[in-house]
């Protein structure tokens, strides 16, 4: 892992997606493949914006939901990059400070 | 375990090459679509709106027109109708979606599923002129309340379409079992069951958002049903009226 720069994740834009009841459906246009997320999911996609790395995200989820730090970064991660895999979600432009 | 589940479902229907192989057009309908829309001045070298190519033939569709060439048959345009329709259908808050339509009682009982699911099995077992359609049903929500159309698509019960409509009733998805139970479903199940049968063709992002929010709101507003059956008319005394 790159200690020195975060990535930052956002969703690829070219997505639709909407949250139904606590969870929540993407759907990729380009390949006409349906995605779905549950409560915690949608929670941290809800916060993939652009300005988040993984370990941030994990944070969150940790701060809400009855989960260790430990298992909240694993599964952030683990979500991350099989979201990465199916391009549901992309490496945010490095903004520079 | 983690606590995080992603879970990756099946294709939309929309773009398989499967419901390209079309039912019967029916010819009268076609050309009513046609005149009606092809009441405006011709958009020369414009581009269009919306268009999409199948086995060389081609659909064009401008704001007051709709072209279609290179087309040798009638199943090639039965197919761009359809990818027409599903396209027109979403500035009319409408969808197209695999499933048999029976009206009941003045309602209209909405039956999906994948092919060999029962739609055709289910248009048989119905009382005659009560089929709107075995194959392609056509929801729209008309002033706040969600209709079924008849379409000129057809599967194998080939009957001939009406141009009629009634309130949906409920969607119910078609599982054949050894008996006859029916089981409400939560809306985002209703959504699952819906989107996987929603004829669909665009690529484009912004369609998409637009057909999720109607899909949404159908899911939400439609009961849903998950409907066991065996393979005669009792079903029908377990639906819900």
């Amino acid at each position: 892992m790159n200690t020195s720069a975060p990535v930052f994740w956002q969703k690829n834009p070219a997505l639709a997606w909407r949250e139904i009841d606590d969870e929540t459906v993407i759907i990729s246009p380009q390949d006409s493949v349906m995605h779905e997320l549950n409560d915690t999911g949608s929670f941290l996609w809800k916060n993939i914006d652009g300005r988040k790395s993984a370990a941030e995200l994990a944070e969150l989820l940790a701060a809400n939901y009855e989960v260790t730090p430990d298992a909240a970064l694993s599964d952030t991660q683990a979500l991350l990059e099989e979201m990465s895999s199916r391009k549901l979600v992309v490496n945010a432009p490095e903004t520079g400070e | 375990m983690g606590v995080v589940v992603f879970s990756t479902r099946e294709h939309i229907r929309g773009a398989d090459v499967e419901d390209l192989i079309p039912g019967i057009a029916l010819v009268s309908s076609v050309f009513l679509v046609i005149q009606f829309l092809n009441d405006g001045a011709t958009a020369e070298g414009a581009l269009p709106d919306f268009g999409y190519e199948f086995e060389g033939a081609v659909l064009r569709a401008f704001s007051n027109q709709i072209c279609f060439d290179g087309i040798r048959n009638q199943y090639a345009l039965d197919s761009l109708l359809r990818i027409f329709l599903s396209w027109k259908l979403l500035g009319h808050h409408g969808f197209l979606l695999h499933a048999a339509t029976v009206i009941r009682n003045k309602k209209a009982y909405i039956f999906t599923g994948r092919s060999g699911a029962g739609k055709s099995t289910v248009a048989s077992l119905a009382p005659e002129g009560s089929v709107l359609t075995d194959e392609i049903s056509l929801l729209r929500r008309e002033d706040g309340i969600w209709r079924a159309y008849g379409t000129p698509f057809w599967g194998e019960f080939r009957a001939a379409g009406s141009n009629t409509s009634a309130p949906v009733a409920g969607i119910f998805r078609l599982l054949q079992a050894a008996e006859n139970r029916v089981e409400s479903l939560r809306p985002m199940a209703t959504l699952r069951t819906i989107l996987p049968n929603v004829l669909f063709f665009s690529a484009e992002a912004e369609a998409n958002r637009q057909l999720l929010e109607i899909l949404n709101q159908a899911a939400k507003e439609i009961a849903g049903y998950n409907l066991s059956f065996r393979k005669d008319g009792a079903f029908w005394e377990v639906l819900p009226e």
